[in-house]
């Protein structure tokens, strides 16, 4: 499995993060593993990261539903902000959602995977191999 | 929702008070018209009887002078009983007319008329005109003229019966010849006026049966016509009405099926959430590399989590109670009274310590689901505590009056506030949470209270500005 620079899970929910984080660290997806609770954080995050080449998360893991700005929303800023260039990150939207209306909305985001909670080796290997 | 209307009443209707007027019109000008045109048809008819009657009465009459002539100069004996002959024929007419005017047997009447070589499918038409119309203006007047000329006709017989007398008993001069044949053109002239004016008569009120007839016809047509074109558009109106109720109950039933389908992953995705944690947490913590410090912390975690699955079951619930039996608890609700029940419940709750309430109520009551319309205080109420600034004493206004004969219930805050722009669109939707480190929230409780709102026939709306506070305006029904 490739190894990244630097992870970034984007998810208000604090006991998802955590067990997530320890899956990455086990099957060492990075070293370097960074949370934001909510689109805004993460938006914070990657500004302030873009110059640090080490820093710069090259994974997200997304949340969808999240209070102050959603995943899709989220994703929408990012894209301004880089001018619709998003490989930079490769990012996989990570989500309890079963609803179709998301994964349709997912489909018009430069997106590198959808992956139905909760994370696993299995579905990390799909993605990241 | 609309309920399904399809019922009975559509059938009903059809059968309402004015539909049946309607149905009734047209029966009655139906049958109506059919009267009327019967009798036209048999009065002009026997009046056509009665014109080629005087035709025949009158071509006998004259026919029978010609040959009483004929008689007076030949002295031809044949021609007297040709005279005779002809002669028949107005007086067959006029023991038919004294038959009729007598109650003389249909027998007699009949032999009359036939003698007149009126036809016989026209005689009881004629017998039937005299008997019903010989009182009416236009027939006692043409009976008039046909008495008149049958007197002539007797007169014109008793001078045929003289010649033939005395040419029997001796010569006629022939001054005595011009004299008579003077007297019978007289006779002749005189039937001829009477004739004429008969025939005039029952030709002009043939004509102006036929146009009162025509008149008639048309308005009942145009009645006829009128009510079924009111009739039909009524039911197609009513037919377009249940076809419009049936689309709306086709789009609610949409509607509520994408609510419901939204309802079932919202809450999956909300339910299945803690459950996957609590998943990888017990997976973690039978790990034998665990350390004792980090169980501690999970099961710190696990306890976080299915606080957090409780209150998500607990609003859940709420929000299918809220759903459940509408209107049926509906009574009437003090807002002072609820409000003072909300204080007392939160009086000693941290956020309630620390806040102020200012209440205007302009209306003081109102008939609304107790239940709900707690809930729906109860919400806003709380949001606006739950979501204060930390830079200000929390004070939230609760004001109610009457806009356009409804009930708005305003309730506005000096918290966090709402950026719409960016989450305006989400606000209402289910687990919808908008601030970040308020991990209480379920994001239910605006969900639960627009679905309250709205299924009694209100609505909710919001203005915002963040930094400064939101203002909730409910308008109730």
């Amino acid at each position: 499995m490739k190894k990244y620079n630097c992870v970034l899970l984007v998810d208000d929910d604090l006991v998802s993060c955590f067990l997530n984080k320890e899956i990455l660290t086990t099957l060492e997806v990075t070293d370097d593993i960074h949370t934001a609770g909510n689109g805004e954080e993460a938006l914070h995050f990657i500004s302030e990261n873009q110059k640090k080449q080490n820093h710069c998360p090259d994974l997200i893991f997304l949340d969808i539903n999240m209070p102050v700005m959603d995943g899709f929303q989220f994703l929408s800023e990012l894209e301004k902000l880089q001018n619709g260039q998003l490989q930079i990150a490769k990012i996989i939207i990570l989500t309890s959602s079963n609803n179709p209306v998301d994964r349709k909305l997912a489909t018009q985001f430069h997106i590198s995977g959808y992956i139905n909670k909760p994370l696993t080796w299995e579905n990390l290997e799909i993605y990241l191999a | 929702m609309t309920a399904i209307k399809i019922d009975n009443e559509e059938v009903k209707s059809i059968f309402r008070k004015g539909n049946i007027s309607l149905i009734l019109l047209v029966v009655a000008s139906s049958a109506l018209l059919t009267v009327i045109n019967y009798y036209t048809i048999r009065t002009t008819s026997a009046v056509r009887a009665y014109i080629n009657g005087e035709s025949r009465y009158s071509k006998g009459q004259k026919d029978g002078s010609r040959h009483l002539i004929t008689y007076l100069i030949l002295q031809d004996n044949e021609q007297y009983d040709l005279f005779n002959d002809e002669l028949k024929v107005p007086i067959g007419d006029s023991l038919a007319r004294v038959g009729l005017s007598t109650n003389g047997t249909y027998q007699s009447i009949r032999a009359g008329f036939l003698q007149a070589k009126n036809h016989v499918d026209d005689v009881d038409d004629m017998m039937w005109l005299f008997k019903n119309f010989s009182k009416v203006s236009f027939m006692k007047q043409a009976i008039t003229f046909w008495k008149e000329a049958d007197v002539l006709i007797g007169q014109l017989k008793t001078v045929g019966d003289g010649i033939k007398v005395k040419m029997q008993t001796g010569e006629i001069t022939t001054a005595e010849k011009k004299t008579l044949i003077r007297q019978i053109e007289a006779i002749t002239t005189q039937l001829t006026h009477k004739e004429r004016a008969f025939s005039d008569l029952l030709g002009g009120t043939a004509r102006t049966i036929n146009l009162y007839v025509f008149f008639i016809n048309m308005l009942l047509s145009i009645l006829i016509t009128t009510s079924v074109v009111v009739y039909s558009y009524k039911g197609i109106r009513q037919l377009m009405r249940a076809h419009h109720d049936l689309y709306q109950t086709n789009k609610d039933l949409t509607e509520t099926n994408i609510e419901l389908d939204n309802f079932v992953y919202s809450a999956s995705h909300d339910l299945k959430s803690p459950v996957n944690n609590l998943e990888g947490l017990v997976r973690l913590l039978k790990q034998e590399s665990t350390s004792n410090t980090m169980r501690e912390d999970i099961l710190e975690k696990m306890d976080f989590t299915i606080a957090k699955l409780r209150k998500t079951i607990i609003g859940l619930t709420e929000v299918i109670k809220a759903d459940k039996g509408m209107i049926s608890d509906v009574e009437e609700n003090s807002f002072t009274t609820l409000l003072d029940e909300f204080i007392r419940e939160n009086q000693y709750s941290p956020e309630g310590t620390d806040s102020q309430i200012i209440a205007t109520f302009l209306v003081e009551k109102i008939s609304y689901s107790t239940m709900r319309l707690k809930s729906i205080l109860q919400n806003l109420l709380t949001n606006a505590f739950k979501y204060r600034s930390a830079n200000r004493k929390c004070v939230v206004h609760i004001k109610t009056e009457l806009i356009e004969g409804k009930v708005q219930l305003e309730v506005s805050d000096n918290g966090l506030g709402i950026d719409l722009e960016q989450n305006g669109h989400k606000l209402f939707k289910m687990f919808t949470r908008l601030h970040a480190n308020h991990v209480e929230g379920t994001g239910l409780g605006l969900y639960m209270i627009k679905r309250i709102i709205e299924r009694h026939g209100g609505s909710i709306r919001v203005e915002s500005k963040p930094g400064v506070g939101s203002r909730f305006i409910v308008t109730l029904n």
